[in-house]
């Protein structure tokens, strides 16, 4: 390439990143500019001209050049802003910041009131780290315009910026006094003390920020979302502070919304209590309607229940009590109140039509109710009944699983055989597979558990197909344990499963326990039971640490005890055991991660 | 697959009835972690044991004692190491012997010190990245421990970004007023009051004069990105002002490029100083001017190969299983060769370019080695991004040019002074 062509090409490619790079600039430019047409009127047009042959000029990188139209400008007209904004950006980009303080102070002294001047003045002195200017040049300011809380504002940002907290809360409370207002700058404030770790403080400030009818909450809120941890260490105080009386039904408001978003759930359903005695008619309903879909969001569902059963006290029209009242059921499954539950299921089936699908989930539910608290029997009665009025419903494979799976918890097999035979889906399948490890057939158990992977998905799909490889370790009575155990988690109950695993094995090898155990410890993490997932991985590594389940259970018991400060070292030890021990374990390689982690040797997140 | 070979070797070395007399540590392709293989050899010494580096052998190899500690740091760390007999050991020198390759003995852990302001992480910085992740301890030292002339406690010390013109790298046409630059402005400042300094600029020239009194009384100074170009233009501005106006309240000298002293410099004579405070650069001694409009797009760059037996020093500097490996910016990337004093050896270059990006020297009783760029595995950097986590790259070449330079002072002093 010849340098000519080189340098073409430079140019070429200088011009177009300059292009790209004031677009957006002469798009702000050029808008300020119409400010500037009206402001200067006569002058207007040629004013605008320059300026626009400024913007060339600098968008080609002639700094100079540029700089010499838009002084000319100001020369011209001192408080021109499109003009004193263009040449900041021009002296900054050439490290000469300094000199726009000249333009600044004429542009001031021809108007005394710009906002504008006086805080481009206040950022510049601050960003060329002169502090005693800045002061005067705010001082100056504040006298120009006392009640105006902008000054306050900027100078306070100027020194939290340089966690100089004390100065910063200085200048704020001097503006509050100023403006003569109690809750003037309680934002700035509360951000203030928020940095500096005044928790206290800052809570009452931004309690004083929401005001007394709660006008400020949307603000407050916006700041503690933007906190590292979501606002989690002062919620708790703002909540107190909001609800400390006389307090408004707007203040309640707030607080009733801090509680949801921050998940707690008692607190919130004693706050939205006192709003809802508060409020009548259509503010009420709507109130309701808000808190029981936030809480539901929230993943709150005694505080939705509450809620919905609200609503559902209210006079509404038939068809949105019918939507409540389905809201109002599944939540009641979740909180336990099956009693209501199934009342609900019952309402809704008679209410809608015969043979319409919303009847049909609703009998579908209280069927899978009936198999849970009424025992197998009338389970086995209800289901018929459904399949008599919906024979091809797509709920018969799940029901008949339910119904299945409660007559294997009820030990009565046969019954349950006849009834799993009658239906098809992967539920019934995986049923039908916890029947076969009953009967101690391992083949069938497995081969029913494969047939239901292939129709099922994700974790569910994963979880099965572990499920079926590790028949391949048991004998029959080692499975006729899993299939106990399989038989009580699809029931429901979590914590019997992994009773029945780890108390359950007397009479096994030694492998088929360890499989057990380690199967038990991963329902027990699935469960939430920590220490019983603890327990039964300390048994493993101790009891049977020759075996194929030591190395995963090695690295999680490490990988919970990390989490603790006072067990790392212990965590440490583990992983070093799985590497140095099991040399030959695919978790090798995590261990090595994980053990890098702790050491410090790459980044924690 | 590599993993299950690794874990057979491993399995089998745990399993090995009898131990062999020594263990290679193989540093081509076969290794797992090319990068934990130093920190291993860095433990073995810091054991008092003695190693040896296979100059050449399958990409730089070492040989450690067989001994079970060692096997045991090796299985922890996840490097692939090979037991060797005494024959076959005989067979490896015997191989060296005849070839382009050669044997140093490594026998002590060097005191290593990292130039970088107190309480920086170490994932802002390469070489303290690669030295936490190969396990290899560092003392951190700033300007106080500079000027206080500790820097003879070390036997290795490593610079990375700093701007030794004392003009915050000229931060300040993107970040004027950012909290964190200030905090550094204002760090810097009271570090110059402290020691009598008027300004930063003066303090990072006396700070550079006691780097360069180091190297030349025996020390070894390993520089990256902006360091390197910054520590030569400190060291030549002798009585003369390169910094802008917003480092020391004065503007730079416009003919500063005519006043610079190259002969008080290391590596580099005849540079433009970029004397605009607008441009984010500092001088025309980098090829790529990653912050200026005239930028240059990144490319690859090789390795030179070097006479192990004759030229054992530049041959550990080059030490890697890949000899041609993918270019990353920094404030400073790559350096004009027009710009190299007469001497300096250029260990890598991007061909067809006029840059290199590698290059060492000696000075005085020390020497220097300087690698352009910020972080191997970060071609396009930028403050802000995530740290590198150097579990994703175990093999990288890149580090491996930095960790070369760690070990490169366990040398036994006879082998590096010829």
């Amino acid at each position: 390439m010849t340098e000519e062509a080189s340098g073409r090409r430079r140019r070429a490619r200088i011009r177009r990143a300059a292009v790209r790079g004031w677009g957006m600039a002469l798009l702000a430019l050029c808008t300020a500019l119409d400010g500037v047409a009206q402001d200067a009127q006569g002058r207007g047009g040629s004013e605008i001209r320059l300026l626009q042959e400024a913007a060339a000029l600098e968008a080609a990188g002639d700094y100079a050049g540029a700089e010499r139209v838009v002084r000319a400008v100001l020369e011209d007209r001192p408080t021109s802003l499109s003009a004193i904004l263009s040449l900041e950006r021009l002296l900054r980009v050439q490290g000469r910041l300094e000199e726009l303080i000249p333009a600044l102070q004429r542009m001031l002294t021809a108007d005394q009131t710009s906002t504008v001047g006086h805080q481009m003045l206040v950022r510049t002195y601050s960003a060329l780290n002169r502090l005693e200017d800045m002061e005067r040049a705010a001082e100056r300011w504040m006298r120009a315009m006392p009640r105006l809380e902008t000054p306050y504002r900027e100078v306070a940002r100027v020194w939290q910026a340089r966690r100089q907290y004390g100065r910063a809360i200085q200048v704020l409370e001097r503006g509050r006094e100023r403006v003569g207002r109690p809750d003037a700058l309680a934002l700035e404030l509360g951000d203030v003390y928020v940095e500096e770790g005044d928790l206290e403080r800052a809570v009452d400030e931004w309690s004083r920020a929401i005001g007394p009818e709660g006008r400020g909450y949307t603000l407050v809120k916006r700041r503690l979302m933007a906190l590292p941890d979501g606002g989690a260490q002062l919620i708790p105080g703002l909540i107190e502070s909001l609800e400390r009386p006389p307090a408004s039904v707007g203040r309640l408001r707030a607080a009733t919304d801090l509680a949801v978003d921050a998940g707690l759930e008692p607190k919130a359903e004693s706050l939205a209590k006192q709003v809802a005695a508060q409020i009548v008619g259509a503010e009420r309903h709507i109130f309701l309607v808000e808190i029981g879909r936030r809480a539901e969001g929230a993943r709150l569902p005694r505080l939705a229940y509450w809620a919905y059963s609200e609503l559902l006290e209210m006079e509404a029209p038939e068809e949105q009590l019918l939507t409540v009242r389905s809201r109002l059921a599944s939540l009641a499954l979740a909180v336990g109140d099956t009693a209501r539950a199934r009342e609900s299921y019952q309402i809704l089936e008679k209410a809608f039509a015969a043979g319409s699908p919303e009847r049909r989930e609703a009998a579908a539910f209280r069927i899978e109710l009936a198999a849970r608290e009424e025992g197998g029997e009338r389970a086995l009665e209800a289901f018929e009944s459904f399949r008599r009025e919906f024979p091809d419903a797509p709920e018969l494979d799940r029901l008949g699983a339910a119904v299945g799976n409660r007559l294997l918890a009820e030990g009565k097999l046969d019954e349950a055989e006849r009834l799993l035979r009658s239906v098809t889906g992967p539920r019934s399948s995986m049923a039908r597979g916890r029947l076969a490890l009953r009967k101690g057939d391992l083949q069938g158990a497995r081969s029913a558990f494969l047939t239901a992977a292939q129709a099922l998905s994700g974790a569910e799909a994963t979880e099965t197909i572990a499920l079926a490889t590790m028949l391949g370790r048991l004998s029959s009575a080692a499975g006729e344990v899993l299939g106990r155990a399989s038989t009580e988690l699809a029931n429901g109950r979590a914590h019997e499963a992994v009773a029945v695993l780890v108390g359950g094995t007397q009479g096994l090898s030694a492998g088929e326990r360890s499989v057990l155990l380690d199967h038990a410890a991963s329902l027990a993490d699935r469960a939430g039971l920590a220490e019983e997932a603890e327990r039964i991985r300390r048994t493993i590594i101790t009891d049977y640490a020759q075996f194929p389940e030591a190395p995963a259970a090695l690295l999680a018991l490490a990988r919970a005890l990390a989490g603790r400060e006072d067990r790392v070292a212990e965590a440490r030890e583990l992983l070093e055991r799985l590497i140095l021990d099991h040399p030959r374990s695919a978790l090798v390689p995590q261990a090595r991660r994980e053990l890098d982690r702790l050491q410090g040797r790459v980044p924690s997140s | 697959m590599r993993f299950l070979l690794v874990s057979l070797l491993v399995t089998a070395l745990a399993t090995a009835p009898a131990q062999s007399q020594y263990l290679l540590v193989p540093m081509d392709d076969a290794q797992t972690n090319h990068l934990k293989a130093y920190g291993l050899t860095y433990w073995t010494l810091q054991q008092g044991l003695t190693a040896e580096w296979l100059l050449n052998y399958r990409s730089g190899s070492f040989l450690l004692p067989d001994r079970p500690e060692v096997r045991r740091e090796a299985a922890l760390r996840g490097v692939a190491v090979e037991p060797a007999s005494a024959g076959q050991v005989a067979e490896i020198r015997a191989t060296i012997e005849e070839s382009n390759m050669e044997s140093i003995i490594l026998e002590k852990a060097p005191k290593i010190a990292v130039y970088t302001p107190p309480n920086s992480p170490p994932w802002d910085d390469a070489v303290t990245l690669a030295l936490v992740y190969a396990g290899i301890p560092y003392d951190k030292v700033w300007d106080e421990e500079v000027l206080q002339g500790r820097l003879r406690e070390y036997e290795w010390l490593h610079l990375h970004h700093e701007d030794f013109t004392g003009q915050y790298s000229k931060f300040y046409i993107n970040y004027a007023g950012a909290p964190w630059l200030q905090e550094e402005v204002e760090r810097n400042e009271a570090v110059a009051r402290q020691f009598g300094y008027p300004n930063t600029p003066e303090l990072k020239k006396a700070v550079a004069e006691e780097i360069r009194r180091y190297v030349a009384q025996g020390g070894f100074l390993f520089a990256m990105c902006t360091a390197t170009e910054t520590l030569e233009l400190a060291l030549a501005a002798v009585g003369v002002d390169i910094a802008a106006p917003f480092a020391d309240g004065t503007p730079a000298d416009p003919d500063a490029s005519s006043k610079m002293q190259w002969d008080r410099t290391m590596a580099f004579e005849g540079a433009d100083v970029q004397v605009n405070p607008g441009v984010n650069a500092f001088s025309d001694i980098d090829g790529h001017q990653v912050n200026t409009p005239w930028r240059q797009p990144l490319g690859a760059f090789t390795l030179f190969e070097f006479s192990a037996k004759f030229d054992p020093v530049p041959s550990m500097l080059v030490q890697n299983h890949q000899n041609v490996l993918s270019d990353f910016y920094g404030l400073t990337t790559s350096f004009r060769k027009d710009r190299l004093k007469p001497g300096v050896i250029v260990l890598a270059e991007e061909e067809g370019t006029g840059w290199t990006k590698y290059i060492h020297g000696k000075y005085g009783e020390g020497t220097w080695t300087f690698l352009g760029g910020h972080d191997p595995e970060d071609p396009q950097h930028q403050i802000g991004d995530p740290p590198t986590d150097l579990d994703m790259y175990p093999n990288s070449p890149g580090y491996r040019l930095i960790l070369n330079n760690v070990l490169f002072p366990a040398a036994k002093k006879k082998t590096l002074k010829t």
